[in-house]
């Protein structure tokens, strides 16, 4: 079943996100009231009251809907705390559109909030369920950095130009990010900086890591044929594609950790449902889960934008720069905007919000029609992958 | 004929060069390397160890006695943990811990155990830094099998006790405390020489003659000071091992040199003094020359440095890194995977053969359901597909190594290597499992499972 055929179209007519970053002086609520409250501001003519159902992603900053009703005292609507690892805020969107295409509702809103910087860690907290303790205790960095040895074995790339690689698209995100004023690093870092910093995990240094963040995202959405009751400049969704894999590359020795099998899925879907055939041409500009720098090289392939074995090349070429051909992470992805996980989805589709209505300052995409956001959870091997196409046009 | 009819040993990888200690704590410390288990290893985890490497028979039903003088747990039995890891559940297993004696009590419990029985005797030898136990201490561990097809027969057996008070550790201290060794080398030299008398008076055997001696004590000058009237071709006392030994293993790692060096129908007497003295008398038959390794002399191992040592023991407490706590294994799921756990069984389809690392209901491959079997992979060797190395991780020994692996005859599996200097971790790298303490837990519990580590031959 495919998300266009089975419902009616769906717009978002209003979004909201706050700066990402070191939120020491505010809380989950003070993010969530912020970004609830700029999402209604952009919308004309909807006032709180009038959104009919709520879905709240939020990986560990809270349970229920309660996360959302408490802060902004939304009494007795149906709320659903989401939870899909990274790809939480993404799910939140896709499922509010979900109940807007069904008729179930006439006015959805899709909220994603993390606070993060509360727990006095280094790296990120990855929650465990009790377990007979034979799960190795791997951080994040180490998992993705996996894909780099292999993805030079498979291809042929020799160490240097591989760390060239990462730490151009490390330096292009951060370039991106230095143009918006709502990313959590705002200045640019020269590529020398970043290719000599000390390892964390394998080749990854700090600057091959997204930022940890707190930040908070809302988006409102409707049928198609209302939007236009709440703004002049609705961005229409043209796909939403969910693809939870098996979990089991880590055991599993045909998997050589060079490709995310789910992502392929999941862009194959998207693709699709709006009618994209050739991906590296058709869209305008692309919000991807550069979580890792290696995770971003890899994604050029598994959504269609370089040939297999190619992207490193496509990436030294300046391709996905700002001024190439396919712009990636012109807000400065996670890399540099930050990563606040449940809010994360939300904030790449705020970016193609932004995009798609001209509203995106120094940024700006020119000509810019069709977005696609990427989003994922978990690591190489095992993860759930989220894609959706935002259009400017209806169809 | 019943009778000795296995020997492993297990010698940990590290070693510490005595000049370090010496130069750091500007005491003599002597010269040469002391043996050091990694920091992720136990008495247990070698108890495991050496229990893997019996030969010439590795038993399938066998009742364990394990002796240490440093038990991992209280209350609960340590032995049964080594039992789970070697698939030894169907008989008893059992704790005789605490005393340097304890080792010889658990080769007299194996060899006069009803059934076949394995002594599994592991320590480690720790004090506070500049005491003996600090510079001249051995950790490691020896697994003794008793019953058919014997290597040695036992011909003799006989002990005695006294009440010596020439070596304590209170509960809860760093190291043993110890009198005078000037009055404890003659006591024990001369306990040593009653036991031999009991022997013979027990046996009816004269005894005058042996082909290999050993004579061992946690006294220092026992050994030297002791005046034995036994001829012997071969005499083997506790400097093999360092000047403090190895405690409860000690004197299983002198036998088991003895038993490599003993050709059919050769006598090997063991005398041991501590809290009193034991005997044992064997006699080496046609199968002995089937052991053909000795833990001596001690082979050269990975250098740690002596700071990297005493935080592993706990000695040298360092600032830790702001990672999330440990948690404890859930005990239920322990148990319910205990295989999978503590013996590294995996399953594979019957209908398609695909590996599963940990076990599972369906088939990645085929999709079947319930249609697994056992697939025990903890003898298996594995080549490492790619690796990283982790340094955020938390752990003693930074950065963290895992490896990718792909096992020999099928089957991926992700885990730690140990073992291995960062330098070290290849593709390609050809490694075999270890049973290993991964942490412990705020609440005491002691996670164990497997890691990978280079296949060294000469281990082996």
């Amino acid at each position: 079943m495919t998300f266009a055929r089975s419902g009616a179209a769906v717009a978002i007519v209003g979004m909201g996100c706050t700066r990402f970053g070191d939120h020491w002086d505010r809380s989950a609520d003070d993010l969530l009231i912020d970004a609830v409250n700029e999402a209604i501001g952009s919308a004309q003519g909807i006032e709180l009251a009038d959104v009919d159902a709520f879905w709240l992603g939020t990986a560990v900053s809270g349970a229920s809907g309660m996360t959302l009703s408490e802060p902004l005292k939304i009494a007795n609507k149906p709320i659903t705390r989401v939870e899909n690892m990274c790809a939480t805020g993404s799910d939140a969107l896709r499922n509010a559109c979900y109940a807007v295409a069904a008729g179930a509702c006439d006015v959805a809103m899709a909220v994603g909030v993390e606070k993060l910087k509360d727990t006095d860690l280094t790296g990120l907290a990855i929650p465990t369920t009790p377990g007979d303790g034979t799960e190795v205790d791997l951080t994040a960095p180490a998992m993705f950095s996996f894909i780099v040895p292999a993805y030079m074995e498979k291809y042929g790339v020799d160490e240097a130009t591989m760390k060239e690689v990462i730490s151009r698209i490390a330096w292009k995100n951060h370039a991106n990010g230095a143009k918006n004023e709502r990313a959590h690093f705002r200045a640019p870092v020269p590529i020398e900086t970043i290719s000599s910093a000390p390892p964390v995990a394998g080749m990854l240094s700090v600057y091959d890591c997204s930022g940890i963040s707190d930040g908070a995202a809302a988006a409102i959405v409707c049928r198609a044929e209302d939007a236009y009751r709440y703004t002049d400049k609705p961005v229409y969704v043209r796909a939403l594609s969910l693809a939870v894999g098996t979990g089991t590359g880590p055991v599993d020795s045909s998997y050589d950790y060079t490709t995310f099998p789910e992502v392929v899925a999941s862009a194959e879907r998207a693709y699709r449902q709006a009618g994209v055939t050739d991906p590296g041409t058709e869209i305008s500009l692309a919000e991807v889960h550069d979580c890792f720098t290696p995770t971003e090289l890899v994604l050029m392939e598994d959504l269609g934008f370089s040939e297999r074995g190619h992207a490193w090349r496509d990436v030294l070429d300046g391709r996905f720069d700002l001024d190439g051909q396919l712009p990636v992470n012109p807000d400065g992805g996670l890399k540099s905007f930050g990563h606040p996980i449940g809010a994360s989805g939300l904030r790449m589709a705020f970016e193609v919000w932004l995009q798609l209505r001209g509203e995106a300052g120094e940024r700006t995409v020119p000509g810019a029609t069709l977005g696609l956001t990427h989003n994922l959870g978990g690591q190489p091997g095992a993860v759930v992958s989220f894609v959706s196409i935002l259009g400017k046009e209806p169809e | 004929m019943q009778g000795l009819n296995a020997i492993g040993w297990y010698l940990p990888a590290h070693r510490l060069d005595r000049a370090e200690i010496g130069a750091t704590l500007e005491v003599p410390a002597g010269k040469g390397l002391r043996v050091v288990a990694g920091y992720d290893e136990d008495a247990t985890t070698m108890a495991v160890e050496a229990v893997r490497r019996l030969a010439p028979t590795r038993p399938t039903d066998a009742t364990v006695w394990f002796a240490t003088t440093r038990p991992p747990y209280l209350e609960k039995t340590n032995a049964a943990v080594v039992a789970a890891a070697v698939g030894l559940r169907s008989s008893g297993a059992y704790d005789v811990a605490g005393a340097v004696r304890s080792g010889f009590a658990a080769l007299r419990a194996a060899s006069g155990d009803v059934g076949p029985a394995v002594a599994v005797l592991s320590d480690v030898r720790y004090g506070l830094p500049g005491s003996p136990e600090d510079l001249g201490g051995t950790d490691g561990a020896v697994a003794v099998g008793f019953g058919d097809d014997p290597i040695a027969v036992v011909r003799a057996a006989a002990s005695i006790t006294e009440e010596v008070t020439e070596r304590w550790r209170p509960e809860g201290t760093t190291g043993p405390g110890s009198w005078d060794p000037r009055w404890g080398g003659p006591v024990h030299a001369r306990l040593l020489a009653e036991v031999l008398d009991t022997l013979r008076k027990r046996s009816g055997l004269t005894i005058d003659r042996v082909d290999h001696l050993v004579v061992t004590s946690p006294s220092p000058r026992a050994a030297r000071a002791a005046r034995l009237d036994v001829e012997a071709s071969t005499v083997v006392t506790d400097g093999a091992l360092g000047p403090a030994g190895a405690g409860a293993a000690q004197v299983g790692l002198l036998l088991a040199d003895r038993l490599a060096a003993a050709e059919p129908g050769e006598q090997i007497l063991v005398l041991q003094a501590a809290d009193g003295a034991d005997a044992l008398l064997l006699e080496a038959t046609d199968r002995v020359r089937e052991v053909t390794t000795s833990p001596l002399p001690v082979p050269d191992g990975i250098r740690v440095d002596y700071a990297r040592y005493l935080t592993w023991r706990g000695l040298l407490p360092r600032e830790p890194v702001k990672r999330p706590p440990v948690e404890p294994p859930a005990a239920p799921a322990a148990l319910r995977n205990e295989d999978w756990k503590f013996a590294f069984v995996g399953s594979r389809c019957r209908d398609c053969g695909t590996a599963h690392l940990p076990p599972e209901r369906v088939c990645m491959s085929c999709g079947a359901t319930d249609r697994m079997e056992p697939a025990p992979l903890q003898d298996s060797r594995a080549t490492v597909r790619t690796f990283t190395l982790d340094h955020l991780a938390a752990t003693p020994a930074p950065p963290l190594a895992v490896g990718v692996l792909d096992f020999d005859g099928g089957g991926r599996y992700r885990c730690e290597l140990t073992d291995v200097a960062a330098g070290e971790v290849r593709s390609g790298l050809r490694v075999e499992m270890a049973f290993r303490l991964v942490s412990v837990a705020p609440n005491g519990v002691r996670n164990y499972f497997w890691k990978a580590r280079p296949v060294r031959e000469e281990q082996r």
